[in-house]
């Protein structure tokens, strides 16, 4: 299926070398950067504190040197467990009508202080929903586009990389059927700090 | 991690904030646009599984 994912356009103009490692260096210990990018005390008192740091720099400049050159849907996930909770936290109506799109709500923040992964597969985040049995699933969309700045991780995964740190609002959501699960939609834009002030 | 886990979201790994400002129309729009977007390709792939 993953084959089939339409392939997102990003320019990515020339890395050098250390960015090109520390992109690759990303793809294959992923979990531990994310981890230690959400808890830095893990190994802030440590000597390789100061290799971490190079080589998210590095990281961050092959991203801020790669934008996406087209519109793009993305898609993310949260974990099943706490899709309950967060629909409460997020004040969000899980009853909401089937095939209807609520934007009335309080908008909030998502702070993520590790790198935000998305896919343009929808699939992958059904196929992971399929494997529970839950009434209730949740699936996060963001509309990508020009301007923004985005790795491609394998073209074949789908999966696109987005600067950590980040700080995505939520706009909307709505709710459709899933097999026998409801899926609850969420929409997200990245935080700029406008809006309509209260 | 399986690839489906890095895609999600756990609990330790975002903090939650409420915002002190109203969605604009613009934002409205483009979230019912992104939304119905979203629900198609969904529908789509359950299409495309049958």
């Amino acid at each position: 299926m993953a084959g089939n994912v339409p392939h997102a356009r990003v320019v990515t103009c020339d890395l050098n070398q250390q960015e090109s490692e520390a992109v690759k260096f990303f793809l294959t210990y992923m979990d531990d950067v994310q981890h230690i990018l959400r808890n830095p005390r893990t190994i802030q008192e440590r000597e390789e504190w100061g290799s971490f740091q190079a080589f998210i720099s590095h990281l961050d400049c092959a991203l801020s040197k790669s934008t996406v050159s087209q519109k793009v849907l993305l898609y993310h996930g949260i974990s099943p467990d706490l899709a309950g909770t967060l629909l409460f936290m997020l004040d969000l109506n899980p009853l909401l009508r089937e095939g209807t799109v609520s934007t009335e709500f309080i908008p909030h923040l998502i702070l993520d202080p590790g790198y935000t992964l998305f896919t343009v597969d929808p699939g992958t985040m059904l196929r992971n929903l399929a494997g529970q049995k839950r009434e209730t699933g949740v699936i996060f969309t963001y509309s990508g586009g020009p301007g923004d700045s985005a790795i491609v991780l394998g073209k074949e995964s789908g999966e696109m990389l987005y600067p950590r740190d980040s700080a995505w609002v939520t706009t909307g959501y709505s709710s459709i059927r899933w097999g026998t699960t409801r899926l609850i939609i969420i929409s997200l834009e990245k935080y700029r700090g406008g809006g309509g002030l209260i | 991690m399986t690839k489906d886990g890095r895609l999600s979201w756990n609990k330790p790994d975002v903090s939650l904030r409420r915002v002190h400002f109203l969605l604009t129309d613009l934002m409205k729009i483009r979230a019912e646009r992104t939304l119905s977007e979203a629900a198609d390709a969904i529908r789509n792939f359950r299409n495309e599984k049958k």
